[in-house]
Order: structure tokens, then C-alpha cells, then sequence
């Protein structure tokens, strides 16, 4: 799109146009699809940043609730020293009983994970490479996206090391698809140290997971403790599944 | 009303602690009356905190210069809001308290937006993550705060103006390039 009608494109968006000038660019919009396919464009870009926002505020609130969730009845709002001894005996009391209490039932571990897994969608781009890898870095990826993890796991396995750290987080996410829970923590462990990851908060939720799934439940615990004090990926999740852990750890009656 | 307006300044100043205090000082009022309407906590919390953030992030980007009421009476009307969309009944049965219906619009607006799960825009995510840093900043600093070029220029330290705009007609041409790439690989699957 010509460089011309940047300013009057953002004009319009912004409304800042007046009235004969939106009267042009509604005219140029029907008229030229190149041009009206720049302005949702635009507008896709604004509706993208403004729900990474909204998503990244959220997860600095969800943090903000598990330290305030109100009761009923609660009125009181200028807290005393001795309130503030008091909840810091209660976390520390929470958070002693959380290490040592196991958590009742197979079922519950998996109705967790079931809950808050669910495979990481395809971002990475295709990198043109020399052609024979080139060939089975797409189809690597391509079966991932089909559903396909058992050939998916193969691929990425013979292309680790290939240039792509990211090739090692997705290879991680199949082996928890096979439910190979074990073998996807080591591979999140090793891709976590390479220098090049770009998923290293990803990768450390989906290990998380994969613990909660094997009942390491300190070694989840911890993992979504350094999510929920975060302010990236799965900050939200990570603080929701962390206070689901601590209702279930109550020992039953 | 003092405090309101430093409040105000606060939140059009991006400090993320005025955030946390909307969040603290409308919780109590707005519970009191969504316990009535929904019995799951956690769904109210959601509600609440996506009413909170919808005010603050109108209020931030300067899409709402201007308040006719409280604060409070602002957050508590677009909870009430929520809530009703969230139970599907109609916005006629809604009390606004002393604010009209029309004074809501921008953020029912953002709501919607918010809300819309569109597969394009989901590209479009995807591949700002992918862009650098510097143009993630300007993109994000022109089109949803909507700064001008003047102010990005003071924000990210730029020449003058007519860098901030090749910068930025750049910075959209890589972010284009990289949605048509996904795109094309989508279909080649």
C-alpha cells in the first residue's frame, strides 16, 4: 500500500478525520481492496496489542486476588499491624502445611492437568534453510498441527540441533501428548538452557504441568510460583492453578 | 474528589499502582451487589477484574477524558454490565445509578473488543511476538495509546517526527510480511 495514504489511514482510525475525509476513505475502501484490506489491517493490530494488554493486566490482578480475596461480611479496610502478623503467620502456616500435605487422588491430579493443558499453537514460521531441511522442519510442524504427535515427536527429534531451539520446546509438548511425562521435563530442562530459547516461560508452564501430571507436586508448586510472580506468560493460570492445588491440599475430615 | 483526580492523573501517567488501587477500593461495593446475581466466586473475580482493567485501560489511552461521576460509580456501572452480558439479560433491566447508558459506550466498545476471538487478529499476535522490541513499543505507542508522533519521539528517543513515521511504516511492513508468511504457511498444511 502506497506510503501516501499512511497519515490519512490513521487519521481515520483514530477518528480523527473530519467528516469529508471519512466520507473519502469509506469511498477508497470500497473501491480499492488493497486499501480497505490495510485498514483491518491496522485495526487488527490495535485489537491485537489491546488484548495482549488486557491479558497481561489481568495476570498482575490475578496476583493481586489470591493476596485479597474478599469474605463475606468483610468490611474492615485499614489493617492493623497485628492483621498483617497475624495473615503473614497464616501464609507461612499455608504454605508449611502445602509442602507436607499430599494431595488427596489420582483423579484430582489428572482433572487438573486436564483442565489447563492444552498444546501450544504453532507460532514459529517456516525458515528457509537448505531444502532437505527445510522439507522436514515444515513437515514437522505441519503434523503438530494436524494432531499428529507420534510422527511429530520423530521429526523434531531428528531436527534438534538444527538451528531452531524452538524445534526442542514443540518436541517437548508432543512427548506430554504421548504421555511421556518424564522425558518432556528433561527436554523442557535442557531447552530452558539454551541460549537462543524464546519460549522459556512456555516451556517452564508445560513442565510444570507435566509434574503436576506425575505428582511432583514441589516441583509444579515451585514452577508456577516463579509463573505467578512473573509478569509474562501464564501469570494468570499459573496463580488459578496454584490456588486450586491449595483447596485440594486441605486434608479431608 | 481530590484523591479522584490524582487517581485519574495517576492512571493517564501508566502507573500500574493505580491499578492495584481501583482494584482495592471498588472490590467490597461491587461484591456486595454481584453475590446477589452470581453465586460463583470466581467468576465474579473475573468479571470484576476485567471491569476494573476496561475502566483503567480507557481511561490510560485517553479514550475517556472525562468522567460525569465517580470513579467508583464508573466501575461498579461496567461490572453491572458484565455481569448482565455474562447472564444474557437484557441491558433495560440495568440501573446505571446516576450515569446515562450512552456514557458507557466507549467501554462497552473496548469490551467487545477485548472479547473478540477473530483468527486474523490471532495472526497478528503471533506475530508481534515475533517482531523486535523497539517495534513492538511504537506500534503499541501509536495505535493503541495513540500517541503522537511528537510524544513517541520523547518516549523512545528518536530524531525527530519523520523518523517515528518511517519507523513506523517499517515497523508494519515486517509485521505484515511476517502475518502473510504464517498465512501462506497455514495453507501450504
Amino acid at each position: 500500500m502506497a506510503r501516501k495514504y499512511d497519515s490519512l489511514m490513521d487519521r481515520y482510525l483514530r477518528g480523527e478525520s473530519p467528516p469529508e475525509e471519512v466520507a473519502e476513505v469509506k469511498r477508497m475502501m470500497a473501491e480499492d481492496e488493497a486499501f480497505s484490506a490495510e485498514i483491518r489491517f491496522r485495526q487488527q493490530t490495535t485489537v491485537a496489542i489491546q488484548q495482549e494488554e488486557h491479558r497481561r493486566l489481568k495476570g498482575r490482578l490475578a496476583l493481586l486476588a489470591g493476596q485479597s480475596a474478599p469474605q463475606r461480611g468483610q468490611i474492615r479496610r485499614n489493617f492493623s499491624l497485628l492483621w498483617y502478623v497475624a495473615a503473614a503467620a497464616l501464609v507461612i502456616a499455608v504454605a508449611v502445611s502445602f509442602l507436607f500435605w499430599p494431595i488427596a487422588g489420582s483423579e484430582t491430579h489428572d482433572d487438573l492437568f486436564a483442565a489447563y493443558f492444552s498444546p501450544y499453537p504453532n507460532v514459529v514460521m517456516p525458515v528457509l534453510r537448505e531444502a532437505t531441511v527445510t522439507d522436514r522442519y515444515a513437515e514437522a510442524y505441519a503434523r503438530y498441527e494436524q494432531g499428529d504427535y507420534e510422527m511429530a515427536y520423530t521429526l523434531f527429534d531428528e531436527l534438534e540441533g538444527h538451528g531452531d531451539a524452538a524445534i526442542a520446546f514443540y518436541k517437548g509438548i508432543c512427548a506430554m501428548q504421548l504421555g511421556k511425562m518424564a522425558a518432556a521435563v528433561e527436554i523442557f530442562k535442557d531447552y530452558q538452557t539454551t541460549g537462543d530459547a524464546r519460549f522459556v516461560q512456555q516451556s517452564q508452564w508445560y513442565q510444570a504441568l507435566a509434574h503436576l501430571k506425575l505428582k511432583d507436586d514441589n516441583a509444579a508448586v515451585d514452577l508456577l510460583n516463579e509463573l505467578a510472580k512473573s509478569s509474562g506468560y501464564k501469570q494468570e493460570e499459573a496463580a488459578a492453578l496454584l490456588s486450586s492445588y491449595r483447596s485440594l491440599s486441605v486434608p479431608e475430615d | 474528589m481530590g484523591n479522584e483526580k490524582q487517581l485519574l492523573a495517576a492512571i493517564r501517567n501508566g502507573h500500574e499502582k493505580s491499578l492495584d488501587d481501583l482494584y482495592a477500593t471498588n472490590k467490597l461495593k461491587f461484591f456486595a451487589y454481584g453475590r446477589k446475581l452470581i453465586k460463583t466466586e470466581a467468576v465474579l473475580e473475573d468479571i470484576y477484574q476485567d471491569a476494573i482493567i476496561t475502566f483503567y485501560e480507557n481511561v490510560r489511552t485517553g479514550k475517556v477524558k472525562e468522567l460525569k461521576s465517580s470513579i467508583s460509580t464508573y466501575v461498579i456501572s461496567i461490572g453491572k454490565f458484565m455481569i448482565y452480558r455474562h447472564l444474557k439479560r437484557s441491558k433495560n433491566q440495568l440501573s446505571f445509578d446516576d450515569l446515562q447508558q450512552s456514557e458507557l459506550d466507549t467501554f462497552v466498545l473496548y469490551i467487545a473488543s477485548v472479547g473478540e476471538e477473530n483468527p486474523e487478529v490471532m495472526r497478528v499476535k503471533a506475530a508481534i511476538e515475533r517482531l523486535g522490541e523497539p517495534c513492538r513499543r511504537l506500534l503499541q505507542l501509536f495505535y493503541y495509546e495513540e500517541r503522537d508522533n511528537a510524544s513517541i519521539v520523547e518516549a523512545l528517543g528518536y530524531a525527530n517526527t519523520d523518523v517515528v513515521k518511517s519507523q513506523k511504516y517499517r515497523c508494519l511492513k515486517s509485521l505484515r510480511s511476517i502475518v502473510e508468511k504464517q498465512r501462506n504457511y497455514g495453507k501450504e498444511i
